[in-house]
């Protein structure tokens, strides 16, 4: 199943957002679909796993349920929710679960195998760029996590360095250094996966 | 084509391919729960997976680095802990006042009990107390003094040792293993500083005087520092009298004589 395409998030509807701060319910229904395809796929490119992505997704939306209400209305949502997000992806990484699907889940059998994309023209096509995704979902697993989330957000998400730095509490000039330092890791890694 | 131009062209490559990554969805059932909870505000705190543990959280891992450091000081601590003093010898008779407790000179294993680093010693005018520091130190404490005990030295650090007199005489004479450690005594006009040698720190009434049998000790003064030389003994007054410098007297020889005989048998120097 594939979602909607790479890209900034779309700003929720201010009256909406005031309606699901206070707490009404269809507001907050909407709220939740405008926010969690993105917040889960995010997620998921971070951990490679959809059970782990699911837990992980839970827990941002079990934060943001708590904290909706002390919401500043008058600003966007997505920033917060990115910090959210990104505070759970980390928080993750530190979990006796990480650990353990680290050692457990080899990367050449993933279960979460990539499913055959709708775009292509044919089967065999269809395999190829399944194959591609598999092979760079891997390279991105074996990327340490702060180079993980740098490329996710920035290359996968579309957001800017600064943004990027403003969400991960560095500097503008580290979040650059960090992403540079993660495509050329990444390069490596793919580079690695293609000798035979 | 240049190998930097090779190298930008995988990089822009690899961006291309994470822009073009598609977005994996949720199962239909988890979203459809995930979804009813958060409307109604029912969401349970994990449920079943990433599970933490203690350690893996900041604070965790925080408390866990401030215990290990703390345990390896206190680790370094006890390993640096140097000999403690022991009494060797008593003469004399009466009470000897330890920490303001009377404790009678005919039973020197009371006095033993009682001795500790930074103990207040005042002594009876006819007594003496010997005293060891394994390797290190001899030290005698003269009848009519009122002294307080350095502490122990550690074996590689805090090596340095405070000790005052307030009044009477402190003999000391030192061993091969005092080699880095520091001992001062305080008088209320001076500070004597031994660095390896055999001296005597004396009070009465009215000076404080430094009498040195071999090696030579520093003694500061009104915040100026003399050197006192073997053989010597300076004194400085209390009413403000020059520093005196003269040969030290026959019976301080001998009796220093007789405390380096003493400490290169207890010490082995």
């Amino acid at each position: 199943m594939s979602g909607p395409p790479a890209g900034h998030w779309p700003a929720f509807n201010r009256e909406e957002l005031k309606r699901a701060h206070s707490g009404d319910g269809e507001a907050l229904g909407r709220f939740f679909d405008h926010y969690f395809d993105r917040i889960f796929s995010v997620v998921h490119r971070f951990v490679g796993s959809v059970d782990a992505a699911q837990d992980i997704t839970q827990d941002i939306f079990l934060k943001v349920r708590r904290h909706i209400s002390r919401l500043d209305i008058e600003k966007d949502p997505a920033p917060w929710l990115y910090t959210v997000t990104v505070n759970a992806c980390r928080d993750y990484r530190r979990s006796a679960w990480w650990r353990m699907s680290r050692q457990s889940v080899p990367l050449d059998h993933d279960p979460d195998t990539p499913e055959l994309s709708s775009n292509a023209t044919n089967p065999e096509q269809a395999l190829v760029v399944a194959e591609e995704e598999r092979r760079l979902q891997a390279a991105i697993r074996r990327l340490p996590p702060d180079l993980r989330l740098s490329v996710l957000l920035h290359d996968f998400e579309g957001l800017s360095h600064e943004h990027i730095a403003r969400i991960t509490g560095t500097s503008h000039a580290a979040a650059r250094k960090r992403h540079s330092r993660a495509l050329r890791a990444l390069a490596d890694l793919l580079g690695e996966g293609a000798t035979p | 084509m240049t190998s930097r131009r090779k190298m930008d062209a995988g990089l822009e490559s690899v961006q291309r391919s994470l822009t073009r990554l598609p977005r994996r969805a949720a199962t239909r059932e988890f979203r459809d729960r995930l979804r009813s909870q958060f409307v109604r505000d029912t969401i349970p705190g994990r449920v079943h997976g990433v599970p933490h543990t203690w350690w893996s959280t900041r604070l965790g891992m925080t408390a866990m680095a401030a215990s290990s450091a703390a345990a390896i000081l206190a680790f370094a601590w006890l390993l640096n802990t140097g000999p403690a003093w022991k009494l060797t010898g008593t003469s004399g008779s009466g009470m000897v006042q330890i920490d303001g407790r009377p404790t009678p000179l005919e039973v020197p294993a009371e006095i033993a009990r009682r001795l500790h680093p930074g103990a207040h010693v005042r002594l009876p005018a006819d007594a003496q107390l010997d005293l060891k520091l394994p390797g290190i130190a001899v030290v005698q404490l003269v009848g009519g003094s009122d002294a307080t005990l350095p502490g122990r030295p550690g074996r590689w650090f805090g090596r340095s040792m405070v000790a005052s007199l307030d009044a009477g005489e402190i003999r000391i004479s030192t061993g091969p293993a005092f080699r880095g450690t520091r001992l001062e005594v305080v008088t209320p006009e001076a500070r004597a500083i031994v660095t390896g040698t055999t001296l005597a720190v004396l009070r009465p009434a009215d000076a404080s005087c430094v009498c040195v049998l071999e090696g030579r000790v520093s003694m500061i003064h009104d915040g100026s520092t003399a050197t006192v030389y073997a053989g010597f003994r300076r004194s400085v007054f209390r009413d403000g009298r020059a520093p005196r410098v003269e040969p030290i007297r026959p019976m301080e020889t001998m009796k220093l004589t007789m405390l380096r005989t003493q400490a290169k048998q207890a010490l082995g120097r």
